[in-house]
């Protein structure tokens, strides 16, 4: 009797057990099951069902495992197969497809359950893991977005968790530190990195966002683990949580090749400014002088020119009334006058007249006033010394007479300069069909040019030095090159000997 | 070979004061106006056989001076200018001015501009100026019977001449004529196909030849012309 009452008080508190038991598994939010030492689900709640998409009942026994995902079916056989025969912990998350066909994720932990059970069985519980798994997937992702787009970038990230002490950089930031794959960052160590007139500033923007939740991002000098001398751009911010600083995360950024470029860009715009402005002065100082020179073409040169025929009318009336000497010394008055004025003309003509950035103007020119005219540039004693040797009888040729006078006028006086007083110098006018031009030949009878200056006669400043010469600025032949330069044409030297020198000018005649 | 009246035109007191003294004393009559309006108020403007004008002149600037003149006068016009600058030939020359003289200039040299330009305008003046062309000889006549014989280029040129009846004739016109385009070979090889007629006729005869240059224009052949 006592037994049985015993018996029957166990069973009824047995029942209670189960009882509540039931209750509480029916009202888990996880799916629990028990199962007996071979693994046959003996019970399982609600939400097993639930997640399983299975009717009461229908994975009871061995019937359940058919609900597992084909490709992981053996894997979690063989997992239970263990956990039975070691009598350990099951753990372990797999797929189920459910009758609708829907896979889900799962995880099944499971406990051997030891006390006063013969059945020896286990106890487990199941969680649908899905959308976590999900959303593990997609945060995996996205890290590894974004480091794969910050190692594109040159971009690294770090973080300073502040609670834990823990300092976290990506790949990227490793990279750009050169730090060893053993190494272990803190923020002390980050801020070694910086060169020493960056700390502080690093310091104090680390400092100011920790305190008042500033963000920084700046540009700062860096050296990195193997000693190169660096620029990063490094940006970060302090998160909060209830108040309080929780982490630092930031982005870092190698931009040193970034910056050389931006300087080297800075200092060019700064050489360009620079040159714009030398410019603007040389071009004000240009205008200026181009200025000074119209003043001399206009209020210099013909006023010249205008007393030279006042001295020329007063030499003829000198020689009118006999007195011979002061008509001689007025001549050479004016002879010097005419230097004065060729020299003028020079100066002026490399400074404007050749210096021009138009094309010439072409025009029928008639060529024995060209050549008369030239000539009459020349001193007046001078002038009978020139001959002209008339081989072709072309009277017209196109050229611009201004240019082809000065260059003549140039000539002559060059030949008279360097051949013996009173010698003859011949101008020889003469046709030429290939190239289609007229040929001006000027020969004298000076000595040969020596050789050592033949190669730059044509240049600025070439002048050769003869004793009892007085030279010019050297601006003669150089002239003679650029005005025939512009006529499309050439002057060279074709006879240099002893006997006398003969350059030729082309004056080509196919331009436009 | 000088003319016997001009005019000067320049605003220079110094310089017309020498230069009309000079050129009375080749015996010229010489009338100065410092003013080109002076001139174009005065009773007769058009009566002197030559003008010589300066480019900047109160009144009416010499460049449209030289076309008032050129309207009612082929009398020679010279022009002495200290006046600069790449486009101061082209204004004047197409203007009608017969030739340009840069300043400075010593008087010698006005003469003998002055008579280049009477040498090459007094012939047109000058009695029987017609030149003629015979085709069938493929020839061109001077007014002095001297006879140039002439290439098919060349016959092509002239009579775009008779066809023009002393207008001008664009470069264009004898290209196309030509059978050459408008490239730069083109416009040197027009150049060069007149240079060597002129050369030609020059060769063979002493007389002034009519044919000019038109800066940028054409040509223009500047005396009777007619085919025979």
């Amino acid at each position: 009797m006592d037994l049985q009452v015993r018996i029957n008080a166990l069973e009824a508190a047995l029942h209670d057990s189960e009882r509540k038991f039931d209750a509480l598994s029916e009202s888990y939010p996880i799916g629990v099951y028990h199962c007996d030492a071979t693994g046959a689900r003996t019970h399982t709640n609600e939400r097993w069902q639930e997640i399983f998409g299975l009717a009461r009942g229908a994975g009871l026994g061995h019937a359940w495992v058919q609900s597992v995902h084909p490709q992981d079916r053996a894997a979690v056989t063989e997992a239970w197969r263990s956990a039975i025969a070691a009598r350990c912990d099951f753990d372990m998350q797999f797929r189920i497809v459910r009758p609708d066909g829907s896979v889900r994720a799962v995880r099944s932990r499971a406990r051997p359950v030891e006390a006063g059970t013969p059945a020896r069985g286990f106890v487990g519980a199941l969680e649908d893991v899905t959308d976590q798994r999900e959303k593990e997937q997609r945060l995996r992702a996205s890290e590894a977005f974004l480091e794969r787009t910050g190692r594109v970038a040159g971009i690294g990230g770090w973080e300073v968790d502040l609670v834990s002490g823990v300092v976290t950089w990506s790949e990227k930031t490793r990279a750009i530190h050169e730090v060893d794959a053993d190494f272990v960052p803190t923020l002390q160590k980050g801020l070694v990195f910086y060169a020493p007139e960056a700390r502080p500033v690093i310091e104090d923007a680390v400092a100011e966002a920790l305190r008042l939740g500033k963000s920084w991002d700046l540009e700062l000098p860096f050296i990195s683990a193997k000693g190169r001398k660096l620029w990063i751009r490094t940006f970060g911010e302090a998160q909060y949580e209830g108040g309080m600083p929780v982490r630092i995360i930031g982005a870092f950024q190698d931009i040193t090749e970034h910056r050389a470029r931006q300087t080297d860009l800075e200092r060019e715009q700064a050489l360009r400014q620079h040159s714009e402005r030398h410019a603007q002065d040389l071009d004000r100082l240009l205008t200026e002088r181009s200025e000074m020179l119209d003043v001399m073409a206009h209020e210099v040169r013909q006023p010249l020119n205008n007393a030279s025929a006042a001295l020329q009318s007063a030499a003829s009336a000198l020689r009118g009334i006999g007195d011979e000497t002061a008509s001689l010394r007025v001549t050479r008055a004016r002879s010097v006058m005419a230097q004065v004025l060729a020299s003028i003309d020079n100066t002026l003509a490399v400074a404007t007249l050749l210096a021009r950035p138009d094309p010439i103007e072409h025009a029928d020119t008639d060529i024995d006033t060209m050549l008369e005219v030239a000539i009459t540039d020349l001193p007046e004693v001078e002038r009978s010394r020139v001959r002209i040797e008339r081989v072709t009888r072309t009277r017209t040729a196109s050229m611009d007479m201004s240019l082809m006078r000065l260059a003549l006028r140039n000539l002559l006086s060059n030949a008279f300069k360097y051949s013996p007083a009173g010698s003859e110098v011949v101008i020889r006018v003469d046709d030429s069909d290939e190239p289609l031009a007229l040929v001006i030949d000027v020969s004298d009878a000076g000595g040969a040019i020596p050789e050592a200056i033949v190669p730059k006669l044509f240049t600025r400043g070439a002048r050769a030095t003869q004793p009892g010469v007085s030279s010019g600025h050297g601006l003669g032949l150089y002239i003679v090159r650029r005005v025939m330069e512009l006529h499309h044409g050439r002057v060279e030297v074709v006879r240099n000997e002893a006997a006398g020198v003969t350059l030729r000018l082309w004056v080509h005649q196919s331009p436009g | 070979m000088l003319p016997k009246t001009l005019a000067l035109i320049d605003d220079d007191r110094e310089y017309t004061e020498f230069l009309s003294q000079f050129l009375r004393e080749q015996g010229i009559s010489v009338d100065v106006f410092p003013d080109s309006n002076q001139l174009l108020a005065h009773a007769d403007p058009y009566r002197y056989d030559f003008y010589l004008v300066d480019l900047m002149l109160p009144g009416v600037d010499g460049v449209n001076l030289i076309k008032v003149l050129r309207l009612r006068t082929s009398a020679g016009v010279l022009v002495v200018s200290g006046q600069l600058g790449p486009d101061v030939f082209t204004s004047v020359i197409g203007a009608g001015a017969d030739m340009y003289l840069a300043k400075p200039v010593q008087f010698e040299q006005v003469a003998i501009a002055i008579k280049a330009v009477q040498r090459r305008a007094g012939v047109t003046a000058a009695g029987n100026p017609s030149w003629r062309l015979d085709r069938r000889a493929q020839q061109l006549l001077a007014p002095d019977g001297a006879r140039i014989d002439l290439s098919e280029g060349d016959l092509a040129i002239v009579e775009c001449f008779v066809s023009a009846n002393g207008e001008i004739v664009s470069r264009n016109s004898l290209r196309a004529r030509l059978g050459q385009g408008d490239d730069t070979d083109a416009v040197d090889s027009l150049n060069a196909t007149i240079y060597r007629l002129r050369r030609r006729i020059e060769k063979a005869t002493p007389t002034a030849v009519p044919l000019q240059s038109k800066s940028r224009v054409g040509y223009v052949f500047r005396a009777p012309l007619q085919a025979v």
